[in-house]
């Protein structure tokens, strides 16, 4: 912004500033200096005489009470303000002329600053500016109040879209009613149109009705959490047509491996840790257990299918990261209903298990048949050099109390294998939340072999008990430890 | 008039707004102001104590201040023309407040300009102020929230 017209120029597209007429903006134009200011640069601070208005340029100025730390954030949450015209500094043009609070920039932020003199000047000389700036630094009270009656009451709702429809529905009286704002709390409450809901309000952000824009800035600015978790979901479309649009004739490996990478590319974009690395045998081919985590109800595809993050998170963020080679999970049968689960797993070339319908029990030769192909199939598995992952919950549940009841099964199948593959737990914690408000946490902890941990691993009684009264509980402890890794 | 910052008002805009002005006294649970009523009246709190209550859709209607400020002013949004009340305000106990009917405000504005900025500007240091006591409330009331 190079000179007096360019600045007017600007002063021109405002709208929060677009009760001034053409005499006024000229004014401020030819009295305004540009300033860069640098993030933690203090414009204004509270109980001070008012000696000018900054006009925000761009960049970030938070307004608050003065902060309680000398050093570091004070964990008070303050007005952040990023409108262009935003006219800081008018809480000292009103009785008694000094701030109320502090005005600090936190980014590299540029504003036109008019001094106070010169404001008062065309105050003194111009009744009619006096009034419409009056005007609008008494919507910018009002507004400021009201922000305030929000915060007090969305501070009690953890959830950021129950917070957009609060505060849309009580300015609703404001809006148009053709206004796009009234469908946002629609588009919200379905994770596949959240990115209708972003696009609308930035479309609103920036056009021509103030209130609505102010009203816009302030949701998009509430909403940053929700746009990771939507950049996430995307990423879980992608894996899920990476794995099921394969057509015939690609073999497992492969779609296993690009189905991996599509799970990197999308695990990078959550916050998680990875600790015991270390403890990852030198070798793949062997049998990986873990506690079974349930994914959070958000992120549910359209066609009803939810890709389970945990064991996912495990297959290509540790494992295929560590031996370039994507594992194979034992995963239950489809149900005769989950047509997106058939042909997501379908191309995977997995381990299936039979599922627990409904229906008339397997006999036991039924049920000896369908171990031997358990083990077959497993072995076959292990001795092409690949990981076998298994959960034996068998069910998701949440990080609290994991895991539950673990199945014996995947420790039957290391007693009967030759040779005994290595054992390796990785404990997982904190899958089941929203992703925008956790940070995903996975330890690998020191591998074993069944002979081992119990005398004679192929007595039934024997793994039973190892199971319930020693492998459980330590598991479990792994798990919190796991979960407060922060 | 007990509004902080009255005294920089111009002497002929108090006597004209003294004019317009009736004081009387309103029993307590009366609703002064509705929200997203049209305003009848500018107000002004001369005893007693006021309950502001905001009502948010999907939440319902919660009380987010009292005051016994004498000079606390309400129902300003309808100054400008076209505007609502943006808050339901009604009497906690039995009040005597100050009311000015809003056409005649407008009408001395309309007729005499140079009003409207000291006026708006009384308005928009009390609403700053009260901006400034909310944050300092909503901030003490975060720091008590359980952590988790």
């Amino acid at each position: 912004m190079a000179d007096a017209a360019a600045v007017l120029r600007w002063l021109h597209g405002l709208t929060l500033l677009d009760e001034l007429e053409p005499p006024d903006r000229e004014y401020l134009a030819a009295h305004g200096r540009r300033c860069e200011l640098q993030p933690g640069q203090v414009l204004h601070a509270a109980d001070h005489e008012g000696d000018a208005l900054w006009l925000l340029i761009d960049g970030q100025i938070v307004l608050g009470p003065p902060s309680r730390q000398a050093d570091g954030p004070d964990g008070v949450t303050r007005r952040s303000i990023t409108s262009p015209g935003y006219p800081v500094g008018w809480d000292a043009m009103v009785w008694p002329y000094r701030h109320r609070w502090d005005a600090v920039a936190t980014t590299r932020t540029r504003a036109l600053r008019i001094s106070r003199h010169a404001v008062d000047a065309h105050r003194a000389d111009d009744p009619g500016f006096a009034g419409r700036l009056a005007a609008i630094i008494m919507w910018l009270a009002g507004e400021q109040v009201r922000r305030q009656h929000t915060r007090l009451v969305t501070r009690q709702y953890d959830h950021e879209i129950d917070q957009v429809s609060a505060i849309i529905a009580e300015r609703a009286p404001e809006l148009r009613v053709t206004s796009p704002l009234h469908r946002i709390p629609t588009y919200l409450r379905s994770r596949p149109t959240v990115a209708d809901a972003l696009r609308a309000l930035e479309a609103v952000r920036d056009g021509a009705d103030a209130a609505e824009s102010e009203i816009a800035r302030s949701v998009l600015g509430m909403l940053e959490g929700l746009r990771g978790e939507w950049r996430v979901y995307r990423a879980l479309q992608r894996v899920y047509e990476t794995a099921a649009g394969f057509p015939d004739g690609v073999p497992a490996r492969e779609v296993r491996a690009q189905a991996s990478r599509a799970l990197i590319e999308l695990f990078d974009r959550t916050d998680h840790r990875i600790e015991g690395l270390e403890n990852l045998p030198a070798e793949p081919g062997n049998i990986v257990i873990s506690n079974h985590l349930g994914t959070h109800p958000s992120n549910r595809l359209p066609n009803s299918f939810t890709v389970i993050l945990d064991t996912h998170f495990i297959s290509s963020m540790i494992l295929y990261r560590a031996y370039g080679r994507a594992p194979v999970r034992v995963v239950r049968d489809s149900y005769w209903y989950e047509a997106a689960h058939e042909r997501y797993y379908e191309r995977l070339g997995y381990v299936m298990v039979p599922s627990s319908e409904p229906g008339a029990p397997a006999t036991s030769s039924q049920r000896a048949q369908r171990w031997e192909q358990f083990v077959s199939q497993a072995s076959t598995v292990l001795g092409d050099g690949l990981d076998l992952m298994i959960s034996p919950e068998g069910r998701p549940g949440p990080t609290d109390g994991s895991p539950g009841r673990m199945r014996i099964g995947a420790f039957r199948l290391a007693a009967t294998l030759r040779p005994e593959p290595l054992i390796v737990p990785i404990a997982l914690a904190n899958f089941d939340l929203r992703l925008s408000t956790t940070v995903l946490n996975a330890s690998v902890m020191a591998p074993f072999r069944i002979s081992e941990v119990v005398d004679d691993p192929t007595d039934t009684e024997q793994l039973l008990i190892w199971v319930n009264d020693v492998l459980t509980p330590r598991f479990r402890q792994w798990v919190a430890a796991t979960a407060a890794l922060g | 008039m007990a509004i902080r910052g009255a005294p920089g008002l111009p002497n002929e805009l108090i006597a004209a707004l003294s004019v317009i002005a009736s004081v009387r006294d309103v029993g307590a649970r009366t609703v002064l102001v509705r929200q997203r009523d049209r305003v009848h009246e500018l107000g002004v709190l001369l005893a007693g104590r006021l309950a502001t209550v905001v009502e948010f859709g999907g939440i319902g209607s919660v009380q987010v201040e009292t005051s016994q400020q004498v000079g606390r002013v309400f129902g300003w949004s309808g100054i400008r023309p076209g505007c609502r009340a943006t808050e339901t305000v009604w009497a906690q106990t039995d009040c005597t407040i100050v009311t000015l009917p809003i056409e005649q405000v407008r009408d001395l504005l309309a007729a005499n300009p140079q009003w409207a900025a000291p006026l708006y500007e009384l308005i928009a240091g009390a609403l700053a102020d009260r901006a400034r006591d909310l944050q300092a409330r909503t901030i003490d009331a975060e720091r008590e929230l359980p952590n988790g």
